[in-house]
């Protein structure tokens, strides 16, 4: 038995132990994140095609209205923007990480790693400026993010 | 079955007949009390009916002093109705009050966006940049799970249930769910 399939059936075994969430919102979530960790555990085996397909089967989800989950999506985008790197298809990969952006602008954790997928495609294709601006606006993002988490964590630490 | 009377109740009971059949004063005002309750519990026929010595059929007077005693507990005590108060108490705690929500997960560290800035800063090979801005995503996205998740119920609106199965049993959504990017290029 392949590595693939032993992954594929312990994530199986795993989502099937877990209590069945209520609503169609938390349903297409768990989902979601089920397939994307489906699709990590594929990568990790060097199973690369199946971790594209789960991610895309993901994708294809249709998301319930007003679930707000566009950051859920836009991790997903990122993940396959990375799966579309590691095979050299850097273009398809800045298509990706393009509508993963046109998702939502707010900043946030997805946001910047789509920022910086893009740089990395960008880098790629030979495009230098580009690629600068683009991880200069994934590091503007980080930044903010890090100092947030570094003042929440001091006031958890010093509630006084 | 009622139990043989004690000597004490026997002589209760005696001391009572003799009084309401006219045969003596009241023993003690106690006992003067609860001729109301005696006659009420033996009904309208002789007080004293079916005690000792009397051929009459009825409630012995033994009987009488216990139902009345038993009323008197009841009425000083407030077990019979404590238990299914307590319990419609506890029904409505469990409809009424919310289960504790989980903790949410707190969402990507210090250290591990710091990492993420420190690898995007500097000329990192490739697997090593995503693999630190995937750890990063890790954390927010166990997040975000969690906040969905924990969305509430709309089991009207729920339609993905056999999607969902589907997807839980590799059934063939590889072959009927499109590919997103279908025709786009």
């Amino acid at each position: 038995m392949s590595r693939a399939a032993v992954v594929a059936i312990g994530m199986a075994l795993i989502l099937a132990c877990e209590p069945e969430p209520d609503g169609p919102v938390a349903r297409w979530a768990s989902t979601v994140a089920w397939l994307r960790s489906s699709a990590d555990g594929y990568l990790q085996s060097g199973a690369v095609t199946d971790a594209e397909l789960e991610l895309r089967r993901a994708l294809a989800m249709p998301m319930p209205t007003g679930a707000k989950g566009e950051g859920l999506l836009q991790d997903v985008d990122f993940a396959l923007g990375s799966v579309l790197l590691l095979q050299g298809r850097a273009e398809e990969a800045l298509v990706v990480a393009k509508r993963g952006l046109d998702r939502s602008s707010a900043p946030s954790v997805f946001v910047a790693n789509l920022h910086a997928l893009r740089g990395i495609a960008l880098e790629a294709r030979g495009h230098a400026v580009e690629s600068a601006e683009a991880y200069h606006a994934a590091l503007l993002i980080h930044e903010q993010l890090y100092n947030d988490a570094l003042a929440r964590a001091q006031t958890q630490e010093s509630p006084e | 079955m009622i139990d043989d009377p004690t000597d004490e109740e026997r002589a209760e009971a005696e001391a009572l007949r003799r009084y309401l059949d006219g045969e003596a004063a009241p023993p003690s005002a106690e006992l003067g009390a609860t001729v109301g309750l005696l006659r009420e519990a033996a009904g309208s026929g002789p007080v004293s009916a079916g005690g000792p010595g009397s051929k009459a059929p009825g409630p012995a007077p033994v009987d009488g002093l216990r139902e009345a005693r038993r009323r008197e507990r009841r009425r000083t005590t407030i077990w019979p109705y404590a238990a299914p108060a307590l319990a419609i108490a506890a029904m409505l705690m469990m409809v009424f009050i919310p289960p504790a929500a989980p903790a949410l997960p707190a969402g990507p560290s210090p250290e591990q966006l710091g990492n993420a800035v420190r690898v995007m800063a500097a000329p990192a090979p490739l697997p090593e940049r995503l693999e630190a801005l995937h750890e990063v995503a890790a954390a927010e996205r166990a997040r975000v799970v969690a906040i969905l998740r924990s969305a509430p119920t709309d089991r009207a609106a729920a339609g993905l249930s056999g999607l969902v199965l589907a997807e839980k049993l590799r059934l063939p959504a590889r072959a009927t769910v499109p590919r997103p990017d279908a025709g786009v290029r």
